[in-house]
């Protein structure tokens, strides 16, 4: 998770401390880049809707054998206990278990930051009340698109105002209430729309994630963008958020999933901002540690196996039923795992010699897979150019903004 | 006379997805050793799944995981509701 408010126009947020180390301010740069995993749990294959690109393939109904309440407990004190800072509530959609209210609660009794990924349609104004008194953090809403690309996305008409009304119940009860928005071909034109429409609503949190080739994911690849139309939308989202905060608007906008962008990052602080700013861009992004794979960002998922991130649900490290999540995520004897952690030194094609390795660590593994059979090939959905890929790196005083040019469509 | 009651047996579903307990024998002189699982609906799939993760591997054993009867010193289900400091 990229911010680009933060590197940009360095607005501080919750949250940053975990992808920056910095928790006291701007210049609390450490070395420190492998920590406790943030862990998002599947908590039901269950959902009221069925999105074409939903990444746990979720259905219509609950599946078999879900982690009931108290198994759920007892998993959430051994997170504690491993020091898990933040567990993200999700799904299927998690609002369809009636204990998520408890269970959030639970987490934030041991110690643990709670936040929820919805689809909000489910969210009422007491609902929405009961899970701030519970001790909810964050509640992240997912749409994608304005009305009529949302709802064909999502299966359901009506689903973008029921979303909507989910979102204005949250902001009522005071809760910390955010956009995801997945980018793909379809739902990309709509990007400025949407932020303008929710940011009248009162929404200041907006997530941009890139498709990732897991579940559903995998069989809409023909609907991601291509590598030319994913660096404009970056590029414009960069612009965007500069545009709203020069307008007194102090939006918070981040990047998901694809971690060309945070190169493009360091390109564009290069150009626009000049040497200085792109330094500490560059290190920020360098210590924030690429792609999340096997490292910061854990999932269990609603039968209790534990995944490398919540897109790699086909394949599991081990099963929380069997064994202590800690003991699964620190076995570094599972060659893969041990391979992610050290991915550095296999990377192959063009990431092995990229002067941004440091602050990508190639990309995507799960896309590299899905298109290579290699999970440590390059992410095929890096758009650097070859110029970009052999810079020096960071930034020099005597680079001249004017040297960065943009490729040619 | 072996204490079988330091295990527990442990009952779980794999789902409605039908899941492939995975094992690799990382070089030819090594133990076999289980790396996890592969969600897939066939046994081709599954193979296809693990070689492309662990492609390094001298040997690959799949097995269906309802086929596995497990035996845990520390499943979730011994393990404590209420929090450590309750």
């Amino acid at each position: 998770m990229i911010s680009v408010s933060k590197l940009l126009c360095g607005l501080a947020a919750e949250g940053d401390g975990l992808r920056y180390d910095d928790p006291s301010g701007p210049d609390q740069i450490t070395e420190q880049r492998q920590r406790k995993p943030v862990v998002v749990w599947n908590t039901t294959k269950g959902c009221n809707l069925y999105c074409e690109h939903c990444y746990a393939s979720a259905e219509t109904e609950p599946a078999t054998g879900e982690l009931s309440t108290a198994e759920g407990k007892r998993l959430i004190n051994e997170l504690a206990e491993f020091g898990v800072p933040v567990v993200l509530f999700s799904g299927g959609e998690p609002l369809v278990r009636d204990d998520v209210t408890e269970l959030v609660g639970h987490a934030a009794d041991r110690g643990i930051r709670p936040v929820l990924s919805t689809n909000g349609t489910l969210l009422t104004r007491e609902r929405a009340r009961d899970l701030r008194d519970a001790g909810l953090a964050y509640a992240g809403v997912s749409v994608d698109g304005l009305p009529e690309t949302n709802d064909a996305f999502r299966g359901e008409e009506g689903a973008f105002d029921a979303a909507v009304d989910g979102i204005e119940a949250c902001l009522d009860a005071g809760l910390k209430t955010g956009l995801r928005y997945t980018v793909t071909e379809r739902t990309v034109d709509d990007m400025p729309g949407v932020i303008d429409l929710l940011h009248n609503v009162g929404v200041d949190r907006f997530c941009f994630y890139h498709l990732d080739y897991g579940g559903r994911g995998a069989a809409v690849q023909d609907a991601d963008l291509t590598p030319a139309a994913r660096r404009r939308v970056v590029r414009r989202l960069c612009d965007l958020t500069r545009e709203y905060h020069a307008d007194g608007a102090e939006i918070e906008t981040l990047l998901v999933g694809n971690y060309a962008d945070a190169a493009f990052l360091v390109e564009y602080a290069r150009k626009e901002l000049g040497a200085t700013a792109a330094r500490r861009v560059y290190e920020y992004l360098r210590r924030n540690g690429g792609d999340p794979a096997g490292e910061r960002v854990a999932d269990i998922d609603y039968r209790g196996n534990v995944h490398l991130t919540q897109f790699w649900q086909r394949y599991a490290l081990g099963n929380v039923r069997d064994r202590p999540f800690g003991r699964i995520w620190t076995d570094t004897a599972n060659p893969l795992l041990a391979r992610l952690r050290n991915r550095e030194d296999h990377l192959s094609g063009k990431c092995a010699d990229c002067c941004y390795r440091d602050v990508c660590r190639g990309g995507s593994p799960l896309r590299a897979l899905a298109v290579h059979g290699d999970p440590f090939a390059p992410d095929p959905q890096c758009y650097l150019t070859d110029a970009e890929r052999q810079r020096d790196v960071p930034p020099a005083d005597g680079d001249s903004p004017d040297s960065v040019s943009e490729p040619a469509d | 006379m072996v204490d079988t009651r330091k295990w527990t047996r442990v009952e779980r579903s794999s789902g409605d997805s039908r899941e492939w307990e995975t094992f690799v024998r990382p070089g030819a002189d090594s133990s076999l050793r289980h790396v996890g699982s592969v969600t897939a609906g066939s046994e081709g799939v599954a193979y296809e799944q693990a070689a492309t993760l662990f492609g390094d591997a001298a040997d690959i054993w799949l097995c269906p995981a309802e086929a596995v009867c497990r035996y845990a010193e520390c499943p979730l289900c011994d393990r404590t509701e209420a929090p450590a400091d309750a």
